[in-house]
């Protein structure tokens, strides 16, 4: 399978902008030739140019470097938002598959109630109340992203709680925590992996909204949607700082997405053909 | 069939007061106050915080205040805001239209350029047309709304000149005719609406294009072709009304994203919409006005959710006669 998955061309696309990306966020310090939070008033709005690839803002802080370094916020949630939300998400589902009855219908209900929720208008409101700190944002995405997850888990389980395999661990006397966590969970996570990499896709849009709207990643730390929500007041005087942010952002997440669908692909394959 | 209903409006009342109730506990265990903001008003003591406090009963514990709320609420009273004072209700009403009708246009302008999209690919399945609506449409997924809200106003408002920057409404409006006004409104909501018809016609249009895929696969649709039923007729007759079942589903279950996005889009085109008025109810810490929203935007998702059931239920005539024969 994993042949299979190198030799997908969408997948392989899809890996190379996020591993671009992710370079980018760690190598920040290396490739970026000026501070990105250096003030400098007499270099303020310069277009882009050999000494500043990206221009310059209102302030004359070097955007290429910014746009660097807000890489490194915007992978940090993508990951740790989703690593929250897929360990809700497969241990609740995991759950509610196993033990089935009142606490499936508990677990399911809350799910529901999650998934009607305007999750962004609950996420506004945490942030808003809380101090917007970039822990609380990832914090927040993550618990209000799990639900997919525990769908799938729960679904997965269902079936495999049938099987022969899981019999045989009962008639071993296993305890329900073994079961669960050494062989439900393991083999039901294949169809949750290209759910995860879309999360980070979506993780990464929510992050930069709510920076964008001035309660997300607070100045002077750079991120993609703090720099956008700047470039609004320079809107029509320096096209640059709304171009390159925002292509940043597009890479990402159309990376992710990329892989997600070419992942999802080679699962149907190797579902179809029996690996 | 009534009997579905029924049991599909006793799960809207269960979500319902799920929903309520963790929006009211994430509001309440939230540190810091709402007269926070009147912190810097030398004439607010603490003899005057405690009168705020009892007003709005703050001080006591927050299931009392749930109760409370709710019993307010089954009598469509949301209370006062507490930043001026005026009812939730009104301020709500006020503001209610226009992010509706933006959200209306957006709905049904996705629906059908989604099913033409959508269809369209499917029918040419591999051609080079299918290949590049597929891609474009996945290109569309990726875009951030907001950013595309702000090249398109870079481009056709500043640049170009042909959109208003900002707004639902012209200097003038007062004195148009009605006919001038609607035009008017329709041409401040253009970019609003395209923008966020491109962030959500991605997701609908792949999904009629498998749907449509694999009811073409089936038997019933090989047998029509047998037939001799000429394409168009097998395409939109036969296999097109059983692919959009579920597409009426997706589009109920989309509002909620909508309304998150209208928080955004409201606030780049300064739209007086309820997007807006969140965003400002949240920044004030206007705890009925924040509630009345996040309840209203709920009740809207779970209603739009039954609406799409009942009518997936009166279109597809397997499930309707299974009800009656029960």
């Amino acid at each position: 399978m994993n042949k299979r998955l190198f030799r997908n061309k969408t997948f392989c696309a899809g890996a190379f902008l996020a591993v671009l990306v992710i370079v980018c966020a760690i190598a920040a310090p290396v490739l970026s030739r000026h501070d990105p939070s250096r003030i400098s008033v007499t270099e303020a709005l310069l277009g882009p140019s050999g000494n500043h690839f990206f221009g310059t803002d209102s302030l004359g802080r070097d955007l290429f470097s910014r746009v660097l370094y807000g890489a490194r916020v915007s992978v940090l949630v993508g990951f740790v938002a989703v690593g929250i939300a897929a360990v809700i998400g497969i241990f609740l589902g995991a759950l509610a598959g196993f033990f089935g009855s009142w606490v499936d219908e508990v677990l399911m209900r809350f799910v529901d109630i999650m998934l009607c929720f305007p999750t962004f208008f609950l996420i506004l409101t945490v942030v808003a109340l809380m101090e917007p700190s970039l822990l609380n944002i990832m914090v927040i995405i993550g618990l209000t992203s799990w639900m997919g997850i525990a769908r799938i888990i729960r679904a997965q389980v269902l079936s495999l709680k049938t099987q022969e395999f899981i019999l045989a661990a009962r008639m071993l006397g296993f305890s329900n925590l073994r079961i669960i966590m050494r062989h439900l969970i393991p083999n039901a996570l294949g169809p949750v992996i290209v759910h995860t990499t879309l999360s980070v896709a979506s993780a990464i849009f929510v992050e930069s909204s709510l920076s964008f709207l001035g309660i997300g990643v607070q100045p002077p730390t750079p991120s993609w949607g703090n720099i956008l929500m700047e470039a609004k007041s320079t809107l029509g005087v320096a096209w640059w700082i709304t171009v390159f942010p925002g292509i940043f952002i597009f890479t990402t997440v159309f990376g992710f997405n990329l892989m997600a669908d070419g992942l999802k692909d080679v699962m149907e394959h190797a579902e179809s053909t029996g690996r | 069939m009534l009997n579905f209903i029924v049991k599909r409006l006793a799960n809207v009342v269960v979500l319902f007061f799920g929903i309520t109730l963790l929006s009211f506990i994430v509001i309440h265990v939230a540190p810091g106050k709402p007269f926070l903001t009147m912190e810097f008003n030398p004439k607010m003591d603490s003899a005057a915080k405690k009168k705020i406090e009892q007003i709005y009963g703050l001080n006591r514990p927050v299931w009392v205040q749930y109760k409370e709320w709710i019993h307010r609420f089954s009598r469509f009273d949301f209370g006062y805001s507490i930043s001026d004072g005026v009812a939730v209700k009104d301020k709500i009403l006020q503001r209610i239209p226009v992010t509706l009708a933006i959200n209306g246009i957006t709905l049904v302008l996705i629906f059908f350029l989604g099913i033409l999209l959508g269809v369209s690919g499917a029918v040419r399945k591999g051609s080079w047309y299918d290949r590049c609506a597929t891609f474009g449409m996945f290109l569309f997924f990726s875009l951030p709304t907001f950013w595309v809200s702000l090249l398109a106003i870079q481009f056709f408002s500043v640049h170009l000149g042909w959109f208003p920057v900002s707004g639902i409404k012209s200097l003038d409006f007062e004195y148009f005719s009605f006919g001038k006004k609607a035009v008017d409104f329709l041409w401040h909501i253009t970019l609003p609406v395209a923008v966020s018809v491109i962030g959500a016609l991605a997701g609908i249009s792949r999904y009629v294009r498998e749907r449509m895929l694999s009811v073409l696969r089936e038997e019933y649709v090989t047998f029509a072709k047998a037939k001799g039923l000429p394409s168009r007729t097998v395409i939109y007759e036969h296999a097109l009304k059983n692919a959009l079942l579920p597409v009426v589903t997706l589009l109920g279950l989309s509002l909620p994203s909508l309304l998150g996005g209208s928080v955004i889009f409201e606030s780049i085109f300064s739209i007086p919409g309820i997007g807006r008025l969140f965003f400002e109810a949240v920044m004030s810490r206007d705890y009925p006005l924040i509630m009345g929203l996040l309840s209203i935007s709920a009740l809207l998702t779970l209603l739009s959710n039954v609406l799409a059931d009942v009518g997936y239920l009166m279109v597809d005539p397997r499930i309707r006669l299974a009800g009656k024969h029960e």
